[in-house]
């Protein structure tokens, strides 16, 4: 089980990169970034070891209600090659 | 002079649907565009291919220059050079049918997965013109495995179907753009506007349609070769 230490401000970047990718505004990208890292911390607060499967599920989870494609890669993309 | 045609028109379409290099060009396209802006990650890209198209350029010219040098092919047996080549890419059909990609809903390949880390690590910190081009350079390495046998047998059609060296070169620097054919749709998707996600998933849902044409064009290259080179 891999525990993993989340770190919002890395999260933000490579979730920021991935947002202009897809084409999402960088504005509204950070107003749903800024929310998902929000309720991402409010759901595994009650949780004593989070790992990064919980992590990217919860945050695939949270992005799923913004953008499709947003979430599609932040899911997939350590699935391309 | 058909059956040498044929068999490099095939080895142009393998060279089209390997994966490695238009995996890592869709991740570098991915990263640009996130980073950079629309103008200048467009213009990494056409750097990207340029060295792509260069490294296996010169990939296929010093395999060409190394094997009829060396009179190598001279000194075998034209039916033993072509069972050689015909069991190659048999076995190399049935393994790119069992293991070409890993299992799941992805495009995996069956790389080892440190080095597919470092070259994604690469592509996401590509923001210039040179590293787009090295990055575009060595990505042909991991798939040498397949493209130098490719190149072995294309040398022999070509010896067979030319022999003015100028030709020679003008018929290689045509079968290496089909290695860049897949790189330009990708840059032409993301001239349009489409992004990673509708490409990757036309390339998970195609992905069973790309392992059985890959394994079965190089079986029809086996069968060529076995039809045309050794019981004709």
């Amino acid at each position: 089980m891999n525990e993993s230490h989340f770190d919002p401000k890395s999260l933000k970047r490579t979730l920021k990169i991935d947002a202009i990718s897809v084409g999402i505004p960088s504005g509204a990208a950070d107003d749903f970034i800024n929310a998902t890292i929000k309720s991402v911390e409010k759901s595994l607060s009650s949780k004593t070891q989070i790992t990064n499967g919980d992590l990217e599920r919860a945050v695939a989870k949270e992005l799923q209600k913004y953008n499709a494609d947003f979430a599609y890669v932040y899911k997939n993309r350590d699935k391309i090659v | 002079m058909f059956t040498s045609l044929g068999i490099l028109i095939l080895i142009m379409f393998i060279l089209a649907f390997l994966q490695f290099i238009p995996s890592i060009f869709l991740l570098f396209s991915h990263y640009a565009h996130g980073q950079l802006s629309r103008k200048k990650a467009s213009k990494l890209g056409y750097i990207f291919i340029l060295g792509t198209y260069l490294g296996t350029t010169i990939i296929f010219l010093l395999t060409f220059a190394i094997l009829v040098w060396s009179k190598l092919f001279s000194r075998i047996s034209p039916t033993i050079l072509s069972w050689i080549f015909s069991g190659v890419f048999f076995a190399t059909s049935l393994s790119i049918f069992l293991l070409y990609y890993r299992k799941g809903k992805n495009t995996r390949l069956f790389v080892s997965r440190k080095l597919v880390q470092k070259y994604h690590v690469n592509a996401s910190h590509t923001k210039t013109p040179s590293d787009a081009f090295l990055l575009g350079f060595f990505s042909i390495i991991p798939e040498l495995i397949f493209t130098i046998p490719l190149f072995a047998c294309a040398t022999t059609e070509l010896t067979i179907l030319q022999t003015n060296p100028f030709i020679i070169t003008l018929y290689i620097l045509l079968i290496t753009l089909s290695a860049i054919v897949p790189l330009l749709a990708i840059q032409i998707a993301y001239s349009r506007h489409s992004n990673l996600a509708t490409i990757q998933r036309f390339r998970v849902k195609n992905k069973s349609f790309v392992k059985c044409f890959l394994s079965l064009i190089y079986l029809l290259i086996a069968s060529i070769i076995i039809t045309f080179r050794i019981i004709s």
